[in-house]
């Protein structure tokens, strides 16, 4: 499909952390679909997500992301443990990290808020339902906002 | 109720002085009043001796003052026979006789010739002259006596008056008559007078000689009858002194003579202080002796009456002592300390099993009986008390009985101290409380055992609780862990829709659309049993819940299937009802949406309203669908009940038994009334309204809804 234009003039990088394959296969997939140019970096737990971000030992040379999309209940490190060092890590800070996760327990919601998260979304059951998701996201982060990883 | 009896006699015994003292002080009255009356009595009879006294010496006194006057006044007669019978007397003849007459008396200081009325002749004439020639008429003092004396003949007697020589006489003149001769004596005419100057203080003199020391007396002239004269002897002050009284007669006229005691008349008999003295005496100690008298009888009385009464006071105690002792089935024992030895009532005895003489009065007898393991306490106990350390004896204990068996015993008793404060007796009683103490025992036993089954009953609440708790947090868990493969089977169906529709064949299109429709049922499924477990886990806090706006924002979600059914759907006023906002929504959406979804060929109205009957508000919502048949009224209630395929109406049946969980969680009742095929009517209860529904002034709902369903139907 012919690509959208987005504010980046080069493809968004997002990094996908999600502990599901299923799920990040989806997430992937619908990305390719939509209107916009991006590459999808997958990580299955938190503590290579973080070394992605701090472009530590084998990911030396990974980009830095534009969008973080972020799983709450992933084994050993968690979602919320993952934010909660984000936000206080004064480079990563800035970055903008939305939560995809199942689940719409409101302490979640408020817990994940709290720490900054920039928005919270709970993962379509119906894949039509999905790849709309995905295509707001690529609307809103990729061509309405303004990102602070743009040069 | 003795203390105050014993107040009362003290107060009362006090008071016994009060009558006796009444009483003495009045005999004590009564005996200066004899007192005062004998006084009275003697002293009036020795006022009256001393008058009498008086009156004696006055009428001596009187006799000499009769004698010394009269006694000149006589003189005069012989002058005036002589000059009766002479009336042409010379001057000499005059003179010798006056000579002769002043002779006879001393205090004579003149002799005086009146002529007529006119003195003719003084003796002794040195001195006198002037005198001589005096026309007593022309006299003012002598006019009217001398007119008397002519008419009446009598001589007179005045003075005493001031002389010209000097001093002061009494005048005593004695009229003449002319005697004719031969004829009667003093028969013929008036020829003049005679008259004599008494002196005063020799008259005087010669009364005051005969009158005694303590005589006070005084001496007032009466010369004309009926005028009393001036005092000439002593002092007008006697008259106050209420002197005695006797009358000096004179040839005319008499003299007033007083008399009184120079101190006066005495008030009291000079024994009178002895006597008065001896009368108060004599009174205060009648007095004193009708008190005391009086006193010890009223207080012999107030003893006798207290006896009385604790005579009475002992019986009733003892009755009442007897009495509480049979109904407290109490014994009582009385412990000679000092002398070893215990006194038992006979209820004593009888409660360890023995008859009454066969205990033995040693008090080893007694410690011998004490149950051993008691023993040491109950010991420690007496010893306390008979040191003074406890003012009571009290102790729970057993004690062995005549057939071996053991009593439980509930002891008091307290003892009695000698002045030293040493113990030489103590008396108690005691309850046997064998029965009480089962009782005890047996009462803590099913205590113990109610806080066992408490405990268990404790525990299998908190298990409870858990369980629920875990059955809560299972179904959610569980749903969410279901949803993942299912999201997995139901993502990679879609895919292979979307990717290879086409492109297989039909047959494998067939089949991945019904794995895709299976994942989204199971998907439903999982949702919807999610939502029933969610009834009762959330913990929302009980609000106010206005129901016109719940239905006015179920109606917005609805639009959508309300515009799709060309469905009318009203309400009534609704009350504002305490409850969940969140699951009341809930409740309204799935009736509502049923009510549209289960429609039948008529254009659908689901009406919801309010009712009031009694107690109970209930909220119903009708439709006019398809009906539910009688048999299944029940049945559609449950959890995943459907009465219908997929096919014929979507849904997981759930959406029933969440209403009902909601409207039990709000205290209610859910039912429905239908006629299988003209629609349905569900009914929901639920605790009284907050607010009764208010008069609305538009119904938002209608306007909401009307212009879709009437575009939409004016278009078809």
């Amino acid at each position: 499909m012919v690509k959208n234009r987005s504010n980046l003039d080069r493809p968004a990088e997002v990094l996908l952390v999600d502990d599901n394959y299923d799920d990040a296969f989806f997430a992937i997939k619908c990305f390719e679909q939509c209107s916009y140019d991006v590459n999808v970096h997958h990580v299955d737990n938190g503590g290579e997500c973080l070394a992605m971000l701090r472009k530590e030992g084998a990911f030396s040379a990974a980009p830095t992301p534009d969008l973080i999309l972020l799983d709450l209940n992933m084994p050993e490190m968690g979602g919320r443990e993952v934010l909660s060092k984000i936000v206080n890590d004064a480079v990563l800070r800035r970055l903008p990290v939305v939560i995809l996760t199942t689940s719409d327990a409101s302490s979640d919601i408020v817990a994940m808020y709290s720490l900054r998260c920039s928005s919270y979304i709970i993962k379509p059951v119906d894949l039509n339902e999905f790849q709309r998701v995905v295509q707001s996201l690529g609307d809103y982060w990729f061509s309405v906002s303004a990102l602070p990883t743009d040069r | 109720m003795g203390l105050e009896l014993n107040q009362r006699f003290q107060s009362r015994l006090q008071s016994t002085w009060l009558a006796p003292f009444a009483v003495g002080l009045v005999a004590a009255a009564i005996v200066l009043v004899v007192v005062w009356k004998l006084d009275c009595g003697s002293s009036a009879s020795f006022r009256q001796q001393v008058r009498g006294d008086v009156l004696k010496e006055l009428a001596s006194v009187r006799a000499s003052a009769e004698k010394a006057i009269n006694k000149r006044l006589f003189l005069t007669l012989g002058l005036k026979t002589y000059v009766s019978v002479n009336p042409n007397l010379t001057e000499q003849d005059f003179a010798d006789v006056s000579a002769l007459l002043m002779q006879e008396s001393e205090g004579i200081r003149s002799v005086t010739l009146i002529k007529d009325c006119t003195i003719s002749d003084v003796y002794p004439r040195a001195g006198n002259e002037a005198a001589i020639g005096l026309n007593l008429l022309q006299h003012e003092n002598q006019k009217a006596a001398t007119e008397y004396a002519i008419k009446t003949g009598q001589p007179w007697l005045t003075g005493p008056v001031r002389l010209v020589q000097g001093g002061e006489a009494f005048i005593y003149r004695a009229p003449v008559y002319l005697t004719n001769p031969g004829g009667l004596p003093g028969g013929g005419d008036y020829w003049g007078m005679v008259s004599i100057l008494i002196d005063k203080d020799v008259l005087v003199s010669e009364i005051m000689a005969g009158v005694p020391d303590n005589l006070n007396i005084a001496i007032r002239g009466r010369y004309e009858p009926g005028v009393a004269g001036a005092i000439f002897l002593g002092e007008q002050s006697i008259e106050a002194t209420d002197p005695l009284v006797a009358e000096v007669s004179l040839p005319t006229g008499s003299w007033l003579l007083y008399g009184v005691r120079n101190s006066g008349w005495p008030t009291m008999a000079p024994d009178a202080t002895g006597r008065w003295l001896a009368g108060i005496a004599f009174a205060m100690l009648v007095g004193a002796l009708c008190f005391s008298v009086m006193q010890t009888t009223l207080r012999y009385r107030e003893y006798s009456k207290r006896l009385e009464t604790a005579k009475q006071d002992l019986q009733q105690s003892v009755m009442r002592y007897e009495l509480v002792m049979d109904g407290a089935s109490a014994g009582i024992w009385d412990w000679d300390v000092v002398g070893k030895r215990i006194h038992y009532s006979s209820r004593w005895k009888a409660m360890r099993g023995y008859d009454d003489v066969e205990i033995d009065s040693d008090e080893a007898e007694w410690f011998a009986g004490i149950h051993p393991e008691d023993e040491p306490r109950v010991l420690a106990a007496i010893r306390a008390h008979l040191a003074g350390t406890t003012p009571l004896f009290e102790e729970k204990y057993r004690v062995r009985c005549k057939d071996g068996s053991w009593i439980h015993l509930l002891d008091r008793g307290k003892a009695v101290r000698d002045a030293h404060g040493q113990a030489i007796r103590m008396a108690g009683s005691g309850i046997d409380i064998t029965q009480l103490k089962r009782d005890e025992i047996e009462l803590q036993m099913l205590n113990e055992r109610l806080a066992v089954s408490n405990g268990k009953l404790e525990n299998s609440n908190e298990a409870l609780e858990q369980s629920n708790v875990d059955l809560q947090q299972f179904a959610y868990v569980a749903s969410h862990d279901l949803k993942t493969p299912l999201r997995s089977i139901a993502g990679y169906a879609q895919f292979l829709q979307q990717d290879y529709e086409g492109q297989i064949d039909p047959q494998a299109d067939n089949y991945i659309s019904r794995i895709v429709e299976g994942a989204n049922r199971m998907q439903q499924l999982i949702n919807d049993l999610l939502s029933y477990c969610r009834v009762e886990s959330r913990n929302a806090p009980l609000e106010p819940v206005c129901l016109n706006h719940v239905f006015d924002d179920v109606l917005e979600l609805l639009h959508t299937d309300i515009d799709d059914a060309n469905a009318i759907v009203t309400r009534d006023s609704l009350p504002e009802m305490v409850g969940d906002q969140g699951q009341i929504s809930q409740l309204l959406q799935n009736l509502i949406g049923n009510g549209i979804k289960y429609r039948g060929e008529q254009p659908l109205r689901v009406h919801v309203s309010f009712e009031q009957q009694g107690a109970q508000s209930i909220i119903s919502i009708k439709d006019n669908g398809i009906g539910i048949p009688t048999q299944y009224r029940e049945k559609i209630f449950e959890i995943f009940r459907r009465l219908h395929t997929q096919k014929a109406y979507a849904g997981t049946g759930i959406g029933l038994a969440v209403c009902r969980r909601i409207v039990h969680r709000h205290g209610g009742q859910i039912w429905v009334e239908s006629v299988d095929g003209k629609g349905s009517t569900f009914y929901f209860t639920f605790a009284n309204p907050l607010k009764p529904p208010q008069a609305e002034s538009f119904r938002v709902a209608d306007i909401a809804c009307e212009p879709n369903t009437l575009a939409t139907s004016v278009s078809s």
